[in-house]
């Protein structure tokens, strides 16, 4: 059944025949973890005991909050399966994620995501710009978001070229050459929107380079660039006028959900892929919001059997915008993102003590 | 020199060093005197003309509590601790979010004769900006002079230097801001002589009596549930007061029942006020009951839309004290009063009670023998301040004593003493 999701061409699964596989695949994991999480099965026992068993429809298939991989260890595997432990990136001194892969969920993360990215790259491998330090990807032990990431886009590339060094500055002598030695080919550039932005198109001179046979993707978000004030509109075109490069795609994802990326088409949105879904729940009733209506997110991803992270209830605001019938050709939601759900200042206080006021009757 | 932020009185920049030489020599207040009570009159009756004021609850339960009939018993209570006389130099740290606390505190300082210095900070909210107001306003006044020489509100960043410079300067420090403020303050030290007050994080809690429930009548009830209301969210169950856990004493049937019935008639309350909890504070809740799911012993969980969740315990046994606030209840079912205390811990502070003869809640403070809970009060005071909290005194902790000893040793005796001590030593 899996595997009819994933061997298929990317984005070509259509909405009903998605939802019944997807569907059933996810109760089928509701069911795996429940058996081999504790923690998951004791979730599902207090605040999942009311709801169909085994879900009938995306809507009815328990989620866990994102944020409950920061607080605690929810794994399905035992020790000794673990075979890579992924971190968020997270704000400093911010909880992280913890996420536990055993070897064959890793390789299934790694073919998802490959039959994803075959939707801008084709098949073959291009040659590769990694937008980035080749220390950021040194220390192999800990893999933050960033390194990741890298590690993880690298496999669609080939003769990998790192243009930046160690402090963060454009090598260009070296991007020069190794630009002369792959001309007309056509090339895959990757990299954090921020360091885009900052280290690389900031560096550079208008027609110095020519990417107009590349496609460049990037994540990240856009918040390291808010104080700049730059807009997803202002970040193509001046790539597009420096460089020249003919597509860019940003992408939303997350280590909790690693392998299935939700990548932007051609008209901006991003699009679910095969092995994924996305609901927009209404953040008073939960109750799913009708297309077009914006509302807090949740992923399904049919990966994950290494951990409980099937159905995740996110921190992020989004638009389905519509579903299979995006202009640009590909099946699958079509999203648009409205940022994360802001941090509640509270009245009172969690780290400093509030004492107390006449508001008695 | 460190320049910092007067905030009141007399809004400006100023030098920390030479504001610290100024408040050494202003006048010295009696207190509890007339021009102390004064002071915190005024800066009452200026709360009570400030339009904006108006519409915070708490600043008009503040301005009440300012006004003479209620100081004046604070006066008389103090004149009857003995001969008390000002410590000298204060240094508060008021909390970040709970402006009005910034007030009571200094106000019973001024009232205790003592100089303020004041931190407030940068995070502090419209209802601080009143209070500085006020004072500003009410100080103005000619006859308040000594007050106004004596007073200063100020706020700096998070730079450590002029924290530690009113640290080493002060006679006796306040601090509000729970665990992590007091920890980061105590690494600034006093002088030897001086004293330090820390407020840390508490936890508070409710206990009541299913029997008194069941023979409640339907308004009653209706009026305890506005009241917990009250108290639990007014600081979105965040306040150090807010009570986070009900305890049912009685038999468990008819608690159950009690509990559906307060708690629809809680989520009434609070749909009647349009409480609407900010989006970001759902979701952190959502993650930590099902955080709770995993950790603690739950028989069940209910909510009653985003903002009323009620986490049922099947045991108090090994509860911490950790809890997200926003409208989260933990509950269980006890036999009595009387066992709740031994789960009581040195982080319980308030208990709000219904239904209980005081001779049972007297009872319960012996068995919890000190361990926790400072006070106990009627359900909607939770949140009212007082001047004895976390354990303490706040009129003793502000003064010092002075005892006078004379005339009843006889002078003849006196001297043989000395002798007689004389010869000891010899």
């Amino acid at each position: 059944m899996l595997d009819s999701l994933l061997e298929r061409p990317p984005y070509s699964v259509p909405r009903h025949e998605k939802e019944t596989l997807l569907c059933r695949r996810l109760a089928e994991l509701t069911e795996h973890h429940r058996a081999s999480c504790p923690a998951y099965a004791a979730v599902l026992a207090m605040l999942w005991s009311e709801s169909p068993t085994p879900a009938q429809r995306l809507q009815d298939v328990p989620w866990l909050p994102v944020q409950l991989f920061k607080s605690h260890e929810l794994r399905s595997i035992p020790d000794d399966a673990v075979f890579k432990v992924l971190t968020s990136s997270g704000t400093s001194g911010a909880a992280t994620s913890r996420i536990f892969l055993d070897r064959e969920s890793a390789g299934r993360q790694t073919r998802t995501l490959a039959g994803t990215m075959e939707a801008l790259l084709g098949t073959q491998r291009r040659p590769m710009i990694v937008l980035d330090a080749r220390e950021t990807v040194r220390e192999r032990r800990s893999f933050n978001a960033r390194a990741a990431g890298i590690l993880g886009m690298s496999t669609f590339g080939r003769d990998h070229f790192y243009a930046l060094d160690a402090d963060m500055r454009l090598r260009r002598a070296e991007l020069h050459a190794w630009l002369g030695a792959h001309v007309g080919e056509p090339l895959f550039l990757f990299g954090f929107t921020f360091m885009v932005w900052r280290h690389f198109l900031g560096e550079l001179a208008p027609g110095e380079i020519d990417l107009s046979r590349a496609v460049l993707v990037h994540g990240g978000g856009w918040k390291q660039l808010q104080a700049e004030a730059v807009g997803a509109a202002e970040f193509r075109e001046r790539l597009t006028e420096i460089t020249g490069l003919a597509r860019v795609a940003s992408y939303y994802g997350m280590v909790e959900q690693i392998g299935t990326v939700f990548l932007e088409c051609e008209r901006g949105r991003l699009h679910a892929p095969n092995a994924a879904d996305i609901l927009i729940r209404n953040p008073r009733t939960w109750e799913i919001q009708p297309d077009g209506t914006p509302g807090v997110i949740q992923v399904l991803s049919s990966l994950p059997t290494s951990y409980p992270g099937h159905s995740l209830l996110t921190e992020d605001l989004g638009t389905v915008l519509t579903r299979d019938r995006c202009g640009c050709g590909w099946l699958g939601a079509a999203v648009e993102l409205h940022g994360r759900v802001p941090r509640a200042e509270l009245r009172g206080c969690s780290d400093t003590h509030a004492a107390g006021l006449g508001a008695a009757a | 020199m460190s320049t910092v932020r007067r905030l009141a009185p007399g809004p400006g920049d100023v030098e920390l060093e030479s504001l610290l030489d100024e408040l050494r020599v202003a006048p010295v207040v009696e207190p509890f005197g007339d021009l102390a009570l004064e002071a915190c009159d005024a800066v009452a009756r200026a709360l009570f003309r400030d339009p904006a004021a108006r519409s915070h609850p708490d600043l008009i339960a503040l301005a009440s509590w300012l006004r003479r009939p209620n100081t004046a018993r604070l006066a008389s209570e103090a004149r009857s601790l003995g001969m008390r006389v000002p410590r000298g130099l204060a240094f508060h740290v008021p909390p970040a979010n709970v402006d009005a606390i910034t007030m009571y505190s200094l106000a019973l300082s001024i009232l205790a004769g003592n100089r303020n210095i004041v931190r407030l900070s940068s995070r502090a909210g419209v209802a601080a900006a009143r209070i500085c107001a006020a004072l500003d306003e009410a100080l103005g006044a000619p006859e308040l002079a000594p007050i106004r020489a004596g007073t200063a509100i100020l706020t700096w960043e998070r730079e450590l230097s002029a924290t530690a410079v009113c640290s080493a300067a002060c006679d006796v420090r306040l601090v509000w801001g729970g665990d992590e403020t007091v920890r980061a303050l105590r690494s600034l030290p006093v002088s030897p002589g001086a004293k330090d007050v820390s407020f840390i994080d508490r936890f508070s809690l409710a206990a009541i009596s299913v029997d008194a429930w069941h023979a409640t009548g339907e308004r009653a009830r209706e009026e305890l549930a506005r009241r917990l209301c009250n108290d639990a969210y007014w600081f979105d169950q965040q306040g150090c007061s807010s009570p986070r856990l009900v305890a049912w004493c009685g038999d468990p049937q008819r608690a159950a029942s009690a509990s559906e019935d307060l708690f629809a008639r809680l989520a009434g309350a609070l749909t009647a006020r349009g409480y609407e909890l900010p989006l970001g504070a759902v979701t952190a809740k959502l993650a930590w009951i099902a955080g709770a799911a995993i950790d603690r012993p739950l028989t069940r969980v209910r909510d009653h839309g985003n903002e009323l969740s009620i986490l049922t315990l099947s045991t108090l046994t090994g509860l911490d004290r950790e809890h997200c606030g926003a409208g989260t209840f933990l509950e269980v079912t006890l036999p009595a009063l009387a066992d709740l205390a031994p789960h009581v811990s040195p982080r319980d502070q308030t208990l709000a009670v219904y239904g209980f003869p005081r001779a049972e809640l007297e009872r319960f403070v012996r068995l919890a023998g000190g361990r926790g809970v400072d006070r106990i009060v009627p359900f909607g005071e939770a949140l009212s301040f007082d001047h004895r909290w976390d354990g303490m005194n706040l009129l003793t902790e502000l003064t010092r004593q002075v005892t006078i000893s004379t005339g009843h040793v006889a002078l003849g005796s006196l001297a043989l003493g000395s002798v007689a001590l004389g010869s000891l030593a010899a």
